[in-house]
């Protein structure tokens, strides 16, 4: 028996994060929206961090505050896949400026889409507002506060409200001080940053929290099995991570998380069924160089936690996630970029609660290839694979997607304001959930507007 | 008779890259600024990005670009951004202005920075 978890927006929200073989939960009667002090909970973090972010004078989105426009930042003119300027600006602490005060410091964020599976969907599974086939939805609807907050003090948070849900959660949150000193004569990048989910902090588009697909449907299926440090502990936990960035060259980072009190997961509409026994330790290694027109980077990271149930004692059931990552980037003079990112985790289980004296394990493969032309039409092609211990583990296929990205550019209308992304992704499995036989009907094809201002 | 040869050839080859380095092209330098430059620093006139407008830049006395915050450091180093200046910043920045906030560990290839340099020359 392995440990098995949703793999959507739900995830944050308040949906039991044990659902065994369970493709579709959005509808399940756990999640409802509650009463409006959790709203004001959420508002007044927000706002916390606006004021601090408009005392200092700073911008709101980052492409304000620096000046420069997406595609400084991210291939094909549109996050969150980073180039490595991207990188440098995050692990700088979301500080970098051009100095000029009276920037707004909000965005805001719209992920529309239309989904289509080859055979209909299960209805009951299904939110009660939904069709067995050709959903079409406002998935998304996201306000970020970013930027420079004091000095060396900077900030990522994300409030989201989901269409699909009809409720809104706390998202990502990812707060960084940071500061260039000398060792040895070197430069070296130095930096805490306190966050909410694992990898969220990283800066390699390798990693769970911001790997191709960077958007994806709620209605389409998908693998129900994923390692813990793969949005398993997602807005969950709050964690503190040190990490520094050596010369061009070494990127290590170390720190742990805890689980956040079951109240205060309640206040921030964040679903959660178990919680970390103690703390989490997490630790990041990797190699790194940006050799002006391609970057690579060789790396490995980890994390081991003992989670319960709330209310439950015991010694928990142990995860152990050890994963190799890996990325190269030719950028050349931007007109055609190419990026291969790559991933693999192994997770060890240690059911020592749930099921005692079973051991489980289970492996997590992604590798995905994006060519980006002219920093405007993107195509990608991800690979990924799910293998354990338990044959129910066993999900495997592709992921195809074509974009087109017509703002964002120094050049573009009414940049940095606009910003548009238009894609077409299919989704084909050879394996789903341990299951062969009909899987072709679980296939999904989603057209998507991405939305950012 | 093949020392002499020797020396010839490896003096005609020493000819040919000097002059190679020599050769610079303001198309590759375009290249080398959209592949080097042009995430902090633009090449429109008063287009600042989280560096300052490069427009105009060769010849320009450091820290005069209307509209850009400069650092102190820059503000205070007076330097005129002749040829020989800017290669010399571009090969390693805080080589020249220590305290520099210019995130940038240099461009250490010379017939890149002879090409970008011939492109930034054009750009006024």
């Amino acid at each position: 028996m392995q440990r098995v978890r949703l793999r959507r927006y739900s995830d944050l929200l308040s949906l039991p994060r044990v659902v065994a073989r369970q493709p579709f939960a959005l509808n399940r009667p756990v999640f409802h929206l509650r009463d409006r002090r959790s709203h004001r909970v959420i508002l007044a973090f927000i706002l916390l961090l606006a004021v601090g972010i408009s005392n200092a004078s700073a911008l709101p989105s980052f492409s304000r505050q620096t000046g420069e426009t997406c595609d400084s930042c991210h291939v094909g003119a549109f996050g969150p896949q980073l180039t490595p300027h991207g990188v440098r600006f995050k692990l700088g602490g979301y500080i970098d400026s051009d100095n000029k005060p009276g920037h707004l410091p909000l965005a805001a964020m719209l992920v529309a889409n239309l989904t289509h599976t080859a055979d209909p969907q299960d209805v009951t599974l299904l939110p009660s507002h939904a069709s067995s086939n050709n959903n079409l939805a406002v998935q998304e609807v996201s306000g970020f506060v970013g930027g420079q907050i004091y000095k060396h003090l900077g900030a990522f948070a994300q409030g989201t409200y989901s269409g699909i849900e009809r409720s809104s959660a706390l998202d990502n949150v990812d707060v960084r001080l940071a500061n260039e000193i000398n060792i040895g004569g070197r430069p070296a990048l130095v930096g805490i940053s306190v966050n909410n989910n694992p990898t969220v902090q990283d800066p390699f588009n390798t990693t769970p929290v911001w790997r191709f697909p960077y958007v994806s449907s709620d209605f389409a299926p998908g693998p129900e099995h994923a390692p813990l440090i793969d949005d398993g502990l997602a807005g969950q936990v709050m964690g503190i991570t040190g990490y520094t960035l050596l010369g061009n060259g070494i990127y290590a980072e170390a720190g742990a998380y805890r689980s956040l009190s079951e109240g205060v997961l309640n206040k921030l509409h964040v679903g959660a069924e178990t919680r970390v026994s103690g703390v989490a330790p997490y630790g990041r290694v990797a190699f790194t160089r940006d050799r002006g027109g391609r970057s690579y980077s060789i790396g490995a990271f980890g994390m081991t936690a003992r989670t319960l149930a709330f209310g439950d004692t015991g010694p928990g059931d142990r995860s152990t996630d050890l994963g190799l990552d890996g990325h190269y980037q030719f950028l050349g003079s931007r007109r055609h970029v190419l990026s291969v990112d790559s991933s693999f985790i192994h997770e060890s289980q240690s059911l020592s609660t749930t099921t005692p004296g079973i051991e489980a394990s289970l492996r997590q493969f992604n590798l995905s290839t994006s060519y980006h032309f002219a920093k405007t039409y993107g195509l990608t092609l991800r690979h990924f694979n799910i293998s354990g211990s338990d044959a129910t583990a066993a999900s495997n296929g592709w992921t195809m997607q074509g974009d087109w990205t017509p703002f964002g550019k120094e050049s573009s209308f009414a940049a940095p304001w606009a910003n548009l992304r238009l894609g077409l992704q299919y989704t084909s499995f050879h394996t789903l959930n341990g299951e062969t036989a009909g899987v072709h009907g679980s296939n999904s094809v989603m057209g998507f507007l991405w939305l950012s201002l | 008779m093949g020392f002499i040869l020797v020396v010839a050839l490896l003096a005609g080859l020493a000819g040919t890259v000097g002059r190679a380095a020599m050769d610079a092209d303001p198309k590759a330098g375009s290249a080398v600024f959209e592949a080097t430059c042009s995430d902090c620093h633009s090449i429109k006139p008063g287009r600042h990005k989280s560096g300052p407008s490069l427009f105009g830049v060769t010849g320009r006395t450091s820290a005069t670009a209307e509209g850009f915050a400069y650092s102190d450091a820059l503000r205070n180093a007076g330097v005129v951004w002749t040829p020989e200046r800017l290669d010399s910043f571009i090969t390693n920045p805080k080589a020249l202005v220590p305290q520099t906030k210019m995130r940038f560990s240099g461009l250490p290839n010379p017939q890149s920075r002879a090409d970008l340099l011939a492109y930034l020359e054009t750009q006024k």
